[in-house]
C-alpha cells in the first residue's frame, strides 16, 4: 500500500517539475523537500517558494516544497524528529516561534527546542505598527496619544498569540508603559483584513505587507535596528524613543541528530541559491531582509535568540492566566 | 468593448495551450478525493513560474476554475467530495447517481459550473474596485453570523429527525475546537499527542466522514453501486439544460451568492455553496426534495463554488487580501512573479487584468464540452466498473486523498475512525454531513465571537457591534427566516399530507 501511495505521490511531483539544467554538485544528487508549516501564499509559504523558483538551475536538482500548516507551523515542526537525517528532509524553521511555542505550549508543542537545527538563517522581515490609509490616526504620534488618552480602548490586530506579532507587541507596550486591547487573528492575509476592514484601529504585521498593502495600509514604525533601504521615510520605533526591535527569522532546518558534515553541505548549497542574484533582487523586492548566517554560526544565532525571547515567552504564558 | 479586444487577442495557440492545459489538469485534480484547489494550484505553482507572468496566472486560474468543477465527479458517483467546495454537491448528486441518474447529474453540475464561472468572471470585470469594498464590510461579527447561518442548513438535511441531526452538528462543533485555539493559543483537547496538535483537518474527515461509510456499503451490499440508467442513450444534455431551465432563479441566485460570498476574505466556495444551498432549499418549491436528489442542490451548489473563483480574484486583486483560500497561493504566485497587486493595477496595468480575465472566460466556456465530454467517460466507467475493482479503487483513492494534501500519516487515520464513526452512527440514525459542516464552521464561528467580544469590551460597545451593523442585521434575518419559516410552512395541512406519503413510502 505504502509503495502505491509513494507512487502516485511521485507522478504527481512528476507534473509539476520544472525544467532542469546540468550543474553538477556533491549535494543534492536528488530531489530535496523543504516543509513549510505554513499556507503557500503566506509570508512563509512566498520565503520558501522564493528558493524554488531558482533552486533547479542553481543546484540541478529539484526543490519539492511541502505545505503542512496548522498550529501556527507546530505540525510540522512536531514531526521534525521523523525526518531522515541525510539531508533531503529538511524543514523551514520560523523565529522567533520555534523559541516562544515550546516555552508557551510545554510537551503540548509537540517539540522542544533542542528539536529546532537551524543551518542558514537566509531571510528575515521586521515587524511594523499599520493603520489603515483612511484612519484618524495619521502619525505614530497620534497612535500615542490615542493608546494614552483610553488606556485598553485601542484594538490592535496580530497574527495569533504566542507569535512574534504578540511579542512584539508585548514588547512595545511595556515599553511605553501601555495598555491596549490585542486581537488575535489566524494567519497574516486575515489579520491585514481585520485592519482595513476597521476591526481593528492598528495592527502588528510585516514588512511584506507594506510592499504588498501599501495602498491601502500606513506604517508608521519599524521594529528593527536601522531603517530599510526599501522604506528610507519609515523611522525605527528605536529613533522614536522606543527602542523595540523585534524580527522573524527563516531558517533552513535538519532534524536533530544529523552529522556536522551534512549539515555543512546543506548549509553550502541553500547558501548558492540564496546568493543567485535573482533571488536575493526578489526577495528584496518583496520587503524580505535577505541575511546569511550559515551552519556553524547558525547555532550560535539560535543561542542568542532562545536567549532574547525566553523571558518574553514565559512573561505572554504567564499573562495569559 | 476593449474586452472583446482582448478575448480574440487571447485566441493565440499559446494561451489557449496554457488556459486548456490547466482546466483539464485542474479538473483532475479536482476530481481525485482530497486533492483540493489550494493544493492543486500550490502543486502547480512550479509549472507557472517557468511562463511569463500573465500565462503563468492565467493557468493557475484555469487550474483553480477546473479543479472547482472537478470536484463535482467524486461528490456525485462515490459522494466523496473532490474538493470541499462540493460538500454540498454530495446531498442531492449521490442520490440521483443511486437512482440511475448519475450522467444527467454530472451534466447539470457541468453546465451549472459554467454559468457561476461564468457570472463570477464577468462582476469582477465590470466590478471590481466597487465591490472590493464589500469585502471591507465583513468584520468578526459578521463572520459569526455568516457561520451560524451556514449552520441553519442542517434543519434540511436531517431527513426528518432535527434532534438527531443537531447532535451530529454539535458534535462536528465539538471536534472543531481540537488543537491550538487561535484567539487564546490554548491547546485543546489535544493530550500531548502531535496527532491533534493541528485540530481535526477538513479534507481527510470529511473524506472519512462522508465516503468510508459508502464505501463500506459498497462491500456489505450485494446490489450494484449505482443503479444502471433505464435509457441508456438518453440525451442528458438536452435534460440537464431543461433542468436548470427550470430552475433559473436557483441558478441566478446561487451564482449571485457565490459571487458576493467569495470577495468575503478566507470565506471561500464551501461556505459559498452552503450558503447557497440553504437559500435554495429554504425558497424550494414544495414539490422539490432538497437532500433526496433534487437537481436543484447541485445547481446551486455548483453555480456557487464556481462563482467564488472569479469574485474571490476582486479582493485578490484590489486589496491584496486573497478572497479564498487557493486565492492566497495566486496572490503568491503573483508576488514572486513581480505583479504588483492594488487598485493601480486596474488603472496603469489594466491590460494585465483584461488579458487574464479573457483567458479565464475562454477557459471557463471550454469547461463545457470538456466537462461533458469527460462526464460520459468517467461515468460510464464507473458505471461498468466490477465491484471488485471498484472498492479497491475507492479505498486506495481516500487514503491517498487524505494523507497527500499535507503529506501526514496522521489524517490517514483520523479519516479511517472518523469513517467508521460515522458508519456506526448512520446506523442509528445519525446523519454525517451535520458533522462536517459543525467542523467547517465551527471556527469560524468561535474566532467571529470571540474577536467581536474582545473588540467590543475595549470599545465599550459589545451589543452595537452583534447587532447594529447592516450585514449582521441582515445574517440574524436569514437565519431568523431558515429557522422559523419552515416549522410555520410545514403546519399547513397540504404539507402534512406529504409528509406522511413520505414516511409510508
Amino acid at each position: 500500500m505504502r509503495l502505491i501511495v509513494k507512487a502516485c505521490l511521485v507522478s504527481l511531483v512528476i507534473f509539476s517539475a520544472a525544467f532542469t539544467s546540468g550543474s553538477v554538485n556533491a549535494f543534492p544528487e536528488k530531489s530535496v523537500r523543504l516543509t513549510v508549516g505554513f499556507g503557500p501564499g503566506g509570508p512563509s509559504g512566498i520565503a520558501a517558494r522564493f528558493m524554488q523558483k531558482r533552486f533547479t538551475a542553481v543546484t540541478g536538482q529539484e526543490l519539492i516544497i511541502i505545505n503542512k500548516p496548522g498550529a501556527g507551523g507546530a505540525k510540522a515542526w512536531s514531526q521534525i524528529k521523523k525526518d531522515k537525517k541525510d539531508g533531503y528532509e529538511l524543514t523551514l524553521l520560523n523565529f522567533p516561534h520555534t523559541v516562544l511555542q515550546p516555552i508557551a505550549r510545554g510537551k503540548n508543542a509537540g517539540y522542544s527546542y533542542e528539536d529546532i537545527q537551524p543551518v542558514l538563517y537566509y531571510t528575515s522581515v521586521p515587524q511594523v505598527l499599520a493603520v489603515r490609509k483612511d484612519s484618524p490616526i495619521k502619525t505614530f504620534k497620534d497612535l500615542v496619544t490615542a493608546i494614552k488618552a483610553q488606556p485598553g480602548s485601542v484594538t490592535i490586530g496580530g497574527t495569533g498569540i504566542g507569535g512574534s506579532n504578540h511579542s512584539a507587541f508585548y514588547k512595545f507596550n511595556k515599553v511605553g508603559g501601555f495598555k491596549a486591547a490585542y486581537v488575535p487573528f489566524k494567519d497574516t492575509s486575515s489579520t491585514i483584513a481585520g485592519l482595513k476592514s476597521g476591526s481593528t484601529d492598528a495592527a502588528w504585521t510585516f514588512t511584506t505587507q507594506g510592499v504588498k498593502d501599501g495602498e491601502s495600509i500606513r506604517m508608521l514604525a519599524i521594529a528593527s535596528e536601522k531603517r530599510m533601504s526599501l522604506f528610507p521615510e519609515l523611522p525605527t520605533l528605536t529613533e522614536l524613543g522606543y527602542p523595540v526591535v523585534d524580527v522573524a527569522y527563516w531558517s533552513i532546518g535538519v532534524p536533530p541528530g544529523t552529522p556536522s558534515n551534512i549539515r555543512q553541505k546543506v548549509s553550502e548549497a541553500f547558501q548558492k541559491v540564496v546568493n543567485d542574484a535573482s533571488v536575493k533582487a526578489d526577495m528584496s523586492k518583496g520587503g524580505y531582509q535577505p541575511i546569511l548566517i550559515p551552519y556553524p554560526k547558525s547555532n550560535e544565532f539560535k543561542a542568542r535568540l532562545g536567549k532574547d525571547y525566553g523571558a518574553v515567552g514565559k512573561a505572554l504564558s504567564k499573562k495569559k492566566k | 468593448m476593449e474586452f472583446l479586444q482582448h478575448i480574440s487577442a487571447s485566441f493565440s495557440p499559446y494561451t489557449l495551450a496554457v488556459g486548456t492545459g490547466g482546466l483539464f489538469l485542474g479538473i483532475l485534480l479536482g476530481a481525485l478525493p482530497g486533492l483540493s484547489s489550494t493544493f492543486s494550484c500550490a502543486v502547480m505553482l512550479p509549472i507557472s513560474f517557468s511562463m511569463d507572468p500573465v500565462p503563468g496566472l492565467i493557468f493557475l486560474g484555469t487550474v483553480y476554475m477546473g479543479s472547482t468543477y472537478g470536484g463535482s465527479f467524486s461528490a456525485i458517483l462515490i459522494k466523496t467530495p473532490g474538493t470541499p467546495q462540493s460538500i454540498t454537491t454530495t446531498f442531492d448528486g449521490f442520490p440521483m447517481a443511486r437512482r440511475g441518474e448519475g450522467g444527467l447529474a454530472l451534466s447539470i453540475a457541468c453546465m451549472a459550473s459554467v454559468i457561476g464561472g461564468l457570472t463570477g468572471i464577468f462582476v469582477f470585470l465590470w466590478l471590481a474596485p466597487p465591490l472590493a469594498e464589500f469585502a471591507l464590510m465583513f468584520g468578526p461579527a459578521e463572520y459569526f453570523w455568516l457561520a451560524l447561518f451556514g449552520l441553519t442548513i442542517i434543519a434540511s438535511l436531517s431527513e426528518g429527525n432535527l434532534i438527531k441531526g443537531l447532535i451530529s452538528g454539535f458534535f462536528g462543533l465539538a471536534l472543531s475546537q481540537i488543537g491550538v485555539s487561535v484567539v487564546s493559543g490554548d491547546m485543546r483537547f489535544t493530550y500531548e499527542n502531535p496527532a491533534l496538535i493541528g485540530g481535526i483537518p477538513i479534507i481527510p474527515a470529511t473524506i472519512g466522514l462522508l465516503c468510508l461509510p459508502v464505501a463500506i456499503d459498497l462491500i456489505a451490499d450485494p446490489d450494484h453501486h449505482l443503479s444502471t440508467p433505464l435509457t441508456e442513450r438518453s440525451n442528458n444534455f438536452l435534460r440537464a439544460a431543461k433542468a436548470i431551465w427550470d430552475r433559473k432563479r436557483n441558478a441566478i441566485q446561487s451564482s449571485l451568492i457565490g459571487t458576493l460570498v467569495g470577495i468575503i476574505p478566507a470565506a471561500g466556495g464551501a461556505i459559498a455553496s452552503l450558503v447557497a444551498y440553504a437559500e435554495a432549499s429554504r425558497t424550494a418549491k414544495k414539490s422539490d426534495r432538497f437532500g433526496d436528489g433534487d437537481p436543484g442542490g447541485i445547481i446551486a451548489s455548483e453555480s456557487a463554488n464556481n462563482a467564488t473563483v472569479g469574485s474571490g480574484l476582486i479582493p485578490t486583486f484590489v486589496l491584496g487580501i486573497p478572497g479564498t483560500p487557493p486565492d492566497a497561493v495566486i496572490l503568491g504566485a503573483m508576488m514572486v512573479h513581480g505583479v504588483q497587486i492594488g487598485p493601480k493595477l486596474f488603472t496603469e496595468h489594466n491590460d494585465i487584468v483584461l488579458t487574464f480575465l479573457s483567458g479565464m472566460t475562454i477557459a471557463t466556456v471550454l469547461m463545457l464540452p470538456v466537462g461533458l465530454f469527460l462526464g460520459r467517460f468517467i461515468y460510464s466507467a464507473v458505471i461498468k466498473m466490477p465491484k471488485s475493482y471498484l472498492v479497491p479503487m475507492v479505498a486506495l483513492m481516500l487514503v491517498i486523498g487524505s494523507f497527500a494534501i499535507q503529506n501526514n500519516y496522521h489524517d490517514i487515520v483520523i479519516m479511517l475512525v472518523l469513517g467508521i464513526v460515522a458508519w456506526v452512527i448512520s446506523r442509528f440514525g445519525f446523519p454525517a454531513p451535520p458533522i462536517v459542516l459543525g467542523l467547517l464552521l465551527g471556527p469560524i464561528a468561535e474566532q467571529g465571537f470571540a474577536q467581536a467580544l474582545m473588540i467590543g469590551r475595549a470599545k465599550d460597545s459589545v451589543l452595537e457591534i452583534f447587532f447594529a451593523r447592516p450585514i449582521s442585521v441582515a445574517l440574524i434575518g436569514c437565519i431568523l427566516a431558515a429557522i422559523i419559516l419552515p416549522p410555520l410552512l410545514r403546519r399547513s395541512s397540504l404539507n402534512r399530507l406529504r409528509m406522511k406519503e413520505n414516511v409510508s413510502t
